[in-house]
C-alpha cells in the first residue's frame, strides 16, 4: 500500500506514466505542483479513473484550477479524486506503508 | 536495517541524477542496509558497454555499476519493457542483472521499506 | 506521534519543491508529529545559501528553513559532497578547499549521506520533494 507522489507535469516528464506501469491495486497517487494539470486532459482522467487519487489543494487553487476540477469531478467521464490539504497529505503518508516520490 | 530500493529512471550523462543516486545506494549498502537497484526507462542505457562519459563532460560513474556486488548489492533489476522500447537485448547488459517484468518490479516496490527514485 | 525524515532535492529558487517540503514540515509539526531531520540533497543544498537575495515581495526559502529550524529545533543537514559541487560551502569547507568565501549559513550542518541513511532507519516515513 504505497502513496505515489508525483510533482511534475505529464507534458514535461514521464513520472506519472512510469508510476502507473508499476502501481499495485492497493496503492494511491498524490498529484502536486504541475502534476495536477494532467486532470484537465481526458486521456489522463481515464488513465487515472481506477486509481485512488489525491490532489494537493494549494497547488490546484494556486493555479486557478479549483472550479474546473470540481466540474470535471462532477462529470461522469472522469473517475473520482479527493482534493486534500497538507494536513491530509501528512495523514495519508502515515496511512500508507510508504511514500514514493517519482 | 531497512530494505531500500533505489530506482533510476533518467538517461545516462544528461543529468547527474543517477550519479547522485548511485552514491546514495553505495553509501546505504556500506551502512549495512539491504539495497536493491532498479533501472527503468532510459536509465537502462546505463548498462550498455563501451561508454566514454568523459567525452560528454561527465565523470565515469557508469563504471561504478560494475562494483555493485562488492557492496553486497546483489539484486539489480532491469525493466524488460524499457529494454524492449529501446531495442536492448539481455546480452547487451554489461553487468550481472536480472531482466524483470513490470509485475516483478511492482512486487519489489511493495516489499521494500523505502524506495528512492533518482 | 510519528517521526518523519524529509529529503529536499529541489533548489532554493527555480523549483517549488522546497516550498512544498517546508509546508509539509509545518503541517506535520502542527499535527503533533516529529521531524527528525531535513536532509538537503542534489540541488536542494542551495537552500542553505545565505547569499540568496530574493526580491522583497518574493518568498525567501533560505530564511524560511532557518526559521523553522530555530523555532522547532529541527536539524537541517546538507549533503556535503552535493554542496561542494554546487559551490555551497561552510567556513570549514572554504578553508579546506582554499576558497576565499563561504556561503552556507550555520543553521545548516554539512554532513554525509550516512546521516540520511541513519535518519531513514530511525524515521517512520521518508518524504522526498
Amino acid at each position: 500500500m504505497i502513496l505515489h507522489h508525483i510533482q511534475t507535469s505529464v507534458m514535461a516528464d514521464n513520472a506519472l506514466s512510469t508510476c502507473l506501469r508499476y502501481i499495485h491495486p492497493t496503492d494511491s497517487i498524490l498529484l502536486s505542483s504541475d502534476a495536477v494539470n494532467c486532470l484537465l486532459q481526458t486521456q489522463w482522467q481515464q488513465a487515472l479513473a481506477d486509481v485512488k487519487l489525491f490532489v494537493l489543494q494549494d497547488d490546484v487553487v494556486a493555479r486557478g484550477l479549483f472550479d474546473r476540477l470540481m466540474i470535471i469531478l462532477a462529470s461522469e467521464a472522469a473517475g473520482s479524486f479527493d482534493i486534500i490539504d497538507y494536513s491530509q497529505f501528512v495523514e495519508q503518508s502515515l496511512l500508507h506503508e510508504k511514500v514514493i516520490t517519482w | 536495517m531497512k530494505s531500500m530500493v533505489i530506482m533510476f529512471r533518467h538517461a545516462p550523462l544528461g543529468t547527474t541524477s543517477t550519479r547522485e543516486g548511485l552514491d546514495f545506494a553505495m553509501l546505504s549498502a556500506s551502512f549495512e542496509q539491504e539495497v536493491s537497484i532498479i533501472f527503468t526507462n532510459e536509465a537502462v542505457l546505463h548498462l550498455l558497454a563501451g561508454q566514454t562519459p568523459e567525452q560528454a563532460g561527465s565523470k565515469d560513474y557508469v563504471a561504478a555499476f560494475k562494483a555493485l556486488s562488492l557492496y553486497d548489492i546483489d539484486t539489480v533489476l532491469v525493466c524488460a519493457q524499457s529494454m524492449q522500447t529501446l531495442g536492448m537485448q539481455p546480452n547487451d547488459l554489461s553487468i550481472t542483472a536480472t531482466v524483470a517484468t513490470p509485475e516483478v518490479i511492482t512486487q519489489t516496490l511493495q516489499a521494500a521499506d523505502e524506495v528512492l527514485v533518482f | 506521534m510519528s517521526k518523519f525524515i524529509i529529503q529536499v532535492n529541489g533548489s532554493v529558487y527555480g523549483s517549488t519543491a522546497s516550498f512544498r517540503a517546508l509546508s509539509f514540515c509545518q503541517s506535520a509539526l502542527a499535527n503533533g508529529h516529529q521531524i527528525i531531520n531535513v536532509f538537503f540533497y542534489q540541488d536542494g543544498v542551495t537552500n542553505s545559501n545565505a547569499l540568496t537575495c530574493p526580491a522583497s515581495d518574493e518568498i525567501d526559502m533560505h530564511s524560511n528553513w532557518q526559521s523553522l529550524s530555530s523555532k522547532h529545533s529541527i536539524p537541517l543537514t546538507n549533503c556535503v559532497s552535493a554542496a561542494l559541487r554546487r559551490g555551497v560551502l561552510s567556513p570549514q569547507d572554504a578553508t579546506e578547499n582554499g576558497k576565499p568565501q563561504w556561503n552556507s549559513s550555520d543553521a545548516f550542518t554539512m554532513g554525509g549521506l550516512g546521516e540520511l541513511v541513519v535518519g531513514i532507519e530511525q524515521a517512520d516515513r521518508l518524504i522526498s520533494f
